[in-house]
């Protein structure tokens, strides 16, 4: 008897400490077979960092009524959807966040404090419609109207607006402590990875390669294919009036400019950040010198480009 | 072995299963989701909903990355009791493709119609204690809405 309310205890204990602690992804859907949300949620655990961390996913059957969307003629009838009826059940069922799979055969989806994709999407726009959740931007170029809304020179975790000194620099280093507190990543750049080119005196790394895609990531590990994360200029609000400069942490297109493409480096790093600073646990350490699989699948039209990075460290070690 | 006696050892048990950095005096306690309205045209924000829980939680993300709004419960007395800092997209991005064949983004449209979200909090102490609330955006230190907490809705 004492052996019994023992085992009671602890599996009580460890039931209250589990469901206390793990952060709850509910995923409410109209589709009847549920299928596309199975399929975001395997695209979340088949996918890094999300898949280091300790979030529990389920799928919520509702009614068509009780997502509230409505179709929007203006951008080709995409849903747009009420959330409020939404968000509150999951307040009340202790979920962290909720994300909507709209049963609808458009392509598309929407990104603010609750994503909505479509059954007609593929399940890598859920996962760039949460990025836009935990304050990522695009990083395709908006229209001219966009960029009125969009682009007021507010730094996230991915794009940032620097407008380099019109003289240049007289070096790299001069450059850094002018601009590294611009850089909302600037902590993932390494020392070695210059924030500027020719010679020190002009601003970037580099500029984005809009041909080129960070290669999806569904292993263990920090992507390790690709150009280092640096500061690459990008093209978002190259539509604005005037133009405004902005700045991505990687050479390769990432999955806020195209939805095949992967995180990228950058990306990641931000994505762990954002995740940890919504209380959300890593499921167990990583561990040191740990090789991440090599990725050469090739998506879409556009094959990705694995480039040899000269300035990468000869080892594989994962950072905290 | 009452339900009480196994609700203490499952918090014990929570508590020491943390590092010690992690654990501060107002980490952990009762678990209170809170549905947060930021109407972005109307530039206020609101706590809409309280669902109170007995349920025990501890709270390791006070401090969201990039976050824009600071969120604080108060007493009676205009007393903080517990305070939060959120990041909250308020501007919705809807995203179509040029075909569905192609990865590439077609036509896109801002939205800054509501928006809802859950936040957490550990309460630590009774809950009828928390009486109001203020919400300040951090990017211009005002205060964008207040209000006082009611019964779950």
């Amino acid at each position: 008897m004492k052996k019994n309310n023992l085992l009671k205890v602890a599996l009580f204990m460890s039931l209250c400490s589990t469901s206390a602690q793990a952060y709850k992804i509910s995923v409410y859907t109209d589709q009847p077979d549920q299928s596309k949300a199975q399929e975001v949620i395997n695209t979340f655990k088949n996918t890094y960092p999300f898949n280091q961390y300790d979030i529990e996913y389920e799928v919520k059957s509702v009614q068509a009524s009780q997502l509230n969307c409505k179709a929007d003629a203006a951008i080709a009838r995409l849903p747009e959807c009420d959330t409020h009826a939404i968000v509150l059940d999951a307040a009340q069922r202790g979920v962290s966040q909720a994300i909507i799979v709209k049963d609808n055969p458009i392509y598309g989806g929407s990104g603010g404090a609750i994503p909505v994709v479509t059954t007609g999407s593929p399940a890598s726009v859920a996962v760039h419609e949460y990025m836009h959740t935990l304050g990522l931007s695009d990083e395709y170029q908006y229209s001219a109207s966009e960029a009125v809304i969009y682009c007021k020179s507010v730094s996230s975790p991915n794009l940032a607006f620097i407008e380099p000194n019109p003289n240049g620099y007289q070096n790299d280093s001069s450059a850094r402590s002018q601009h590294m507190g611009h850089i909302p990543w600037g902590e993932f750049i390494k020392s070695e990875t210059p924030i500027t080119h020719s010679g020190g005196t002009l601003l970037g790394t580099d500029g984005v390669n809009h041909d080129m895609y960070a290669t999806p990531n569904s292993t263990g590990a920090p992507s390790r294919m690709g150009s280092s994360v640096g500061l690459y200029e990008g093209k978002t609000c190259k539509s604005a009036v005037p133009p405004l400069k902005t700045w991505q942490p990687g050479r390769e297109a990432s999955i806020m400019e195209f939805v095949a493409a992967g995180l990228g480096a950058g990306n990641e790093m931000s994505i762990a950040k954002a995740l940890e600073s919504r209380g959300v646990r890593r499921k167990t350490p990583l561990p040191e010198n740990t090789s991440s699989a090599i990725n050469t699948e090739a998506r879409g039209n556009k094959a990705i480009q694995n480039e040899d990075n000269s300035k990468s460290t000869g080892t594989n070690t994962i950072s905290r | 072995m009452n339900i009480k006696f196994l609700t203490f050892l499952s918090t014990a048990f929570l508590f020491f299963s943390l590092k010690a950095e992690d654990i501060k005096p107002t980490n952990c306690g009762n678990l209170l989701n809170v549905v947060m309205k930021i109407d972005q045209a109307q530039k206020n924000a609101s706590l809409e909903n309280f669902i109170f829980s007995k349920e025990q939680f501890c709270d390791l993300g006070t401090n969201e990355l990039k976050s824009n709004f600071e969120l604080i419960l108060l007493d009676k007395n205009n007393k903080p009791l517990n305070q939060k800092s959120v990041f909250f997209n308020t501007v919705e991005v809807v995203e179509s493709f040029k075909s569905k064949k192609s990865m590439e983004f077609g036509k896109t449209k801002l939205l800054q119609t509501p928006q809802y979200r859950v936040v957490s909090f550990a309460i630590f102490g009774k809950p009828e204690t928390i009486t109001s609330y203020k919400i300040i955006s951090k990017a211009d230190n005002k205060i964008i809405g207040v209000g006082v907490v009611s019964e779950k809705k």
